[in-house]
């Protein structure tokens, strides 16, 4: 089986270019996660700076800032993990229940839409539509006579709207997804089903559900891995002082306290932190997806 | 295919229809809306006159972008990016030996969804 060195000669060359890159960007820059653990002096730069064990977490810790954060970013993305789970689903079911066939293309493409633009083009039209002035606020006023909401800038309401347009972004993208897994259906499972007098939900339960059922808990078992990824792109170009209570989360509280405060280390010790739990979730949700769903990339 | 074509069945299908078709319109929406204030007077913006359709026609937010030097060099960078990436990541995922396979019970269009989840 083992081939001689020369004769893997050329694959190994092939290798070469990724392995540089991934060495280069990935892992090199890695090592600078030692800064978790210094005391960061920039004229010492990173390797120079003192040793301080785990001072930076004790002082992370002591702020009650860090548990908030914490908390926003688990709640926020939950409920985003959990809406983004069923939304796809029941509507492609719905789109499998259509009969004619050039509507069902039609909806499936415009709900695919929103999923090509970046977040800062869907904060400015959110801000548009749900600002004081915005549409929705000039609806509420005149038609009912009711004050503006600030959409943007009430905890409540802003963790909705979040929410909201994540699903609104994504679920073309999950439903694209499901419609792929439908089209594997034996559609003369149906067509003896039918014979049989099967209603339509009972189509629905016993032959569409167990078709999708692999894919359902794949994705599910791997959307598992992003509990602590609230989407950084879509907050932090939403939020304002107003709401950090509710929707400050680790990713922009990094931004903040790293990047704009100058307290590197802190921000390193989150970020080090951060990715050790969603490591975990990875490996969790890996080895969910592949006992339940037969998913392996090894 | 038999087809059942009992008027609850019918009823449901309409009800499909419209739903599907208020969801998609919510998908359309603030694209549309966002359009059409581009197109319009800021006066008439501003007043929350405009919804669907412009209001005041006017290329004159379009035209001030066609004068600002910093938007197309702006844009040049991101054309230049994602040139460089497409050229970059096509040719370093060709050289990799080791491909996504999902062992899939069932079906080859499991393999597909896989894939996509894998690359994306």
């Amino acid at each position: 089986m083992a081939r001689k060195w020369s004769e893997q000669l050329h694959f190994n060359l092939m290798l070469l270019p990724g392995i540089i890159l991934v060495l280069l960007f990935s892992v090199w820059p890695m090592s600078g996660v030692i800064l978790a653990f210094k005391k960061f002096i920039p004229t010492k730069g990173i390797w120079g700076s003192d040793w301080v064990g785990f001072e930076n977490y004790e002082m992370l810790f002591a702020t009650p800032v860090a548990g908030q954060v914490f908390f926003n970013t688990v709640v926020i993305a939950l409920m985003k993990m959990v809406a983004g789970f069923f939304v796809p689903i029941i509507f492609a079911l719905m789109l499998n229940e259509l009969r004619i066939h050039w509507f069902k293309r039609t909806v499936q493409t415009i709900v695919y839409l929103p999923h090509f633009l970046s977040w800062v083009l869907i904060a400015g039209i959110v801000r548009d539509i749900f600002g004081l002035e915005g549409i929705v606020n000039q609806f509420l006023t005149r038609m009912f006579g009711m004050e503006a909401i600030m959409f943007l800038g009430e905890h409540f309401w802003f963790r909705t709207i979040l929410i909201g347009t994540d699903v609104w972004k994504e679920f073309g993208f999950g439903t694209i997804i499901y419609l792929a897994a439908l089209t594997a259906v034996n559609p003369a499972l149906y067509e003896a089903a039918e014979i049989d007098g099967a209603t339509r939900m009972q189509k629905l339960r016993y032959i569409t559900l167990p078709g999708i059922a692999t894919t359902v808990v794949l994705v599910g078992t791997l959307s598992l891995q992003g509990v602590l990824n609230a989407g950084f792109d879509q907050i932090f170009n939403l939020y304002n002082t107003l709401v950090y209570d509710s929707s400050d989360i680790i990713d922009t509280y990094v931004y903040r306290a790293g990047l704009q405060e100058g307290r590197f280390e802190v921000a390193t010790a989150i970020g080090l932190m951060k990715s050790a739990i969603s490591f975990i979730l990875i490996v969790i949700s890996y080895t969910l997806a592949s006992r339940f769903a037969g998913y392996r990339i090894f | 295919m038999v087809r059942n074509n009992s008027l609850g069945s019918r009823m449901f299908d309409y009800g499909l229809i419209a739903v599907v078709t208020l969801i998609s319109l919510t998908s359309l929406f603030p694209i549309i809306h966002n359009l059409a204030v581009s197109l319009s007077s800021p006066a008439m913006v501003t007043g929350g006159f405009v919804t669907v359709y412009p209001k005041g026609f006017t290329f004159s937010s379009y035209l001030k972008l066609m004068e600002d030097a910093v938007f197309f060099r702006t844009f040049g960078i991101s054309v230049q990016r994602v040139v460089i990436t497409t050229i970059l990541s096509f040719l370093f995922h060709c050289l990799w030996p080791t491909r996504c396979r999902v062992r899939s019970r069932s079906s080859s269009s499991e393999t597909c969804i896989c894939g996509c989840l894998c690359s994306s």
